[in-house]
């Protein structure tokens, strides 16, 4: 009974660090992805001290080379250390994959909830505009956004949060439309509740578990969309790195040096797994009815 | 004893388009007495929910009024309602539905402490729902604690606290028992019964179990198809109902005891009408073993006898009573 109250206690309020603390001695795995994460974020931070070689200067006689002492993982096809180009590369992918996911969620998770719990007129303009976007294969709509806006970092941002907000809304609208019938919300209207606080007290905490689902998928999305952006010519533009364009260009060596997608698209991987397990453990531990007594 | 609230002619239809849609509570007027407690009966279906929230506008009613002491509150705006809101609070059938799963005990019984700002700080909050929490038999302990961590009764408790916080005046109870098992159902009856005594409540309490309804009521309403058919004090409309479909949703009550399982039972044959074609004349007529021609053409009107009113041309043992005009 005891520690059940000091539990209930340390429950009151999900700060960052009780999440954190609760994260780590419940979930294994969730916790090994955050230190992942961490590294990852840290390594793009500091990639100069981490490396001697620099991201662009080309070697042109250690052309091809395979992973060895001198080059962790090999050089590319101009002689240029792959290491050091996903450490400078990391600082675009992750931004790409994290901000724009972020940003178009909150979007999209607005405009859902609203359209769902107001409907009428406003459920109506709000998922039709989703439609329309969604009408579109959202490759050929971020090309065609990012050949409007020009090329440059910023822009890719701001291209996969147009992209990618009418997916959330059509799943927060109907998560949102099977919330306002349940008794509880009916509970706080007969007490006379507002309505932005119904929604931000009753119903956005119940998407919880949805809206990080959508947001461990919308990572590697972006990451790959940014990826294609780049190979067209139309994102972060040579001889800047990015994973997805580094994998791009590695292709054609893939039989011959096959180091080159390789480290990459490892990257790309492990990066994902790591906010699919991260997100799975969050949505576990913010859930009080899964939490473990 | 005065008036506490009172209906006139209110009417929910839900529109299906252009053509006539459902009418879920078709004309009804009724008065809530002070201190007393209602039962409203009916089966499913039949308007009973959906009556007690007009009462509070979790559904806005299509036509009729509301009033509150004498204070027509139906068509008051929003912000002017809140004071009324506040004096009519609502416990929900379904304890595993009406609570957040996010949300902490305390925040939940708090929730309407906070909306009427009824305390100038959260520590008052917090110490009102500690109250609240014994009032209703609960520990301190559940206050940071959540729904999911509660039985069924417990957490009907907690759906108690939270209606009983802002000291309604009158507290709607939607099938309050319903979901829960028979031991626990007298558990939270009594509770309810006892904390009527201590705060003074009047009490419109849904069931569609007679047995409840008897056992918590000072009169009782009988619905059905959305308008009510009979009113009258407990023992009397339970013994000999006016209105012949009282009559059959008490035979229909099955008896607790083996002995009588032979007893011959009238039951009803045939279906109950649908609400989005409503027969002509009475709504009973397609059912009623008494119905004559009248009943088919003419809707009857609301008779009064003594303190019962019956909504029947030919009501039963009316012989033994003599209608009062009005």
């Amino acid at each position: 009974m005891k520690s059940t109250r000091a539990l209930s206690r340390a429950n009151r309020e999900n700060t960052v660090r009780s999440v954190l603390t609760r994260l780590f001695r419940e979930n294994r795995m969730a916790a090994v992805s955050f230190a992942v994460i961490i590294l990852f974020i840290l390594a793009a931070i500091f990639a100069p001290l981490l490396t001697p070689y620099s991201w662009e200067e080309m070697e042109l006689i250690h052309r091809l080379n395979p992973p060895s002492a001198a080059h962790l993982f090999g050089t590319d096809e101009a002689g240029r250390d792959i290491f050091t180009r996903m450490l400078y590369g990391s600082r675009v992918s992750l931004l790409v994959g994290i901000l724009p996911s972020m940003v178009s969620l909150a979007i999209g998770s607005l405009l859902g909830v609203t359209a769902g719990y107001y409907g009428g007129w406003l459920d109506a303009v709000i998922m039709r505009l989703a439609d329309i976007v969604l009408a579109f294969p959202s490759m050929l709509l971020a090309m065609v956004l990012m050949y409007m806006l020009g090329g440059g970092l910023f822009n890719v941002f701001l291209t996969l949060s147009l992209v990618n907000w009418a997916s959330a809304a059509r799943i927060i609208r109907a998560e949102t439309l099977q919330l306002k019938e349940r008794e509880f919300v009916e509970s706080a209207r007969a007490i006379g509740v507002k309505s932005p606080k119904i929604i931000f007290r009753h119903i956005l905490p119940n998407c919880v578990p949805t809206i990080i689902v959508l947001f461990t998928l919308n990572i590697p999305d972006s990451i790959l969309t940014e990826s294609s952006l780049s190979f067209l010519g139309l994102g972060v533009q040579p001889p800047a790195a990015s994973w997805g364009l580094m994998v791009n260009a590695g292709r054609q060596f893939f039989y011959t040096s096959p180091w080159l997608c390789l480290f990459p698209g490892m990257a790309v991987m492990i990066i994902v797994l790591a906010f699919h397990f991260l997100g799975d453990g969050l949505r576990d531990i913010l859930d009080p009815r899964r939490r473990k007594q | 004893m005065s008036t506490l609230i009172e209906t006139s002619h209110l009417t929910k239809e839900y529109k299906r388009g252009k053509q006539s849609g459902v009418k879920a509570v078709t004309d009804v007027s009724f008065a809530l007495e002070e201190g007393e407690t209602v039962g409203l009966a009916g089966e499913s279906g039949c308007g009973k929910s959906t009556l007690a929230r007009l009462l509070v506008r979790i559904i806005k009613p299509t036509s009729g009024t509301v009033t509150w002491r004498n204070k027509e509150i139906s068509s008051l705006p929003e912000k002017e309602f809140m004071n009324y809101r506040r004096k009519m609070q609502f416990i929900f059938q379904d304890p595993y539905a009406s609570l957040n799963p996010r949300m902490t005990i305390r925040d939940l019984i708090a929730e309407p402490l906070v909306t009427y700002r009824l305390f100038p700080d959260q520590e008052a909050v917090t110490e009102r729902v500690k109250e609240l929490l014994q009032a209703v038999g609960l520990d301190e302990d559940a206050l940071y604690r959540y729904p999911h961590q509660f039985s069924g009764g417990q957490r009907q408790r907690i759906g108690i606290a939270r209606a009983l916080g802002p000291e309604p005046e009158l507290l709607l109870c939607d099938e309050p028992v319903s979901a829960l098992d028979i031991s626990v159902q007298n558990q939270i009856l009594n509770l309810l019964m006892r904390l009527k005594e201590e705060y003074h409540f009047s009490c419109l309490f849904i069931s569609h179990d007679l047995s409840v309804v008897r056992h918590v009521s000072d009169r009782i309403f009988v619905m059905f198809l959305g308008k009510i058919c009979e009113m009258g004090p407990r023992e009397e409309v339970l013994s000999s109902p006016l209105h012949p479909y009282t009559h059959f949703l008490i035979q229909a009550h099955p008896l607790p005891d083996p002995h009588q399982r032979d007893v011959k039972r009238e039951i009803l044959s045939g279906e109950i009408p649908s609400p989005s074609n409503l027969p002509s004349g009475c709504l009973f007529h397609t059912r009623c073993p008494f119905a004559k021609d009248v009943c088919a053409k003419e809707a009857p009107p609301m008779k009064s006898f003594g303190t019962r009113q019956v909504l029947c041309h030919f009501p039963l043992h009316s012989s033994n009573t003599e209608e009062n005009p009005q």
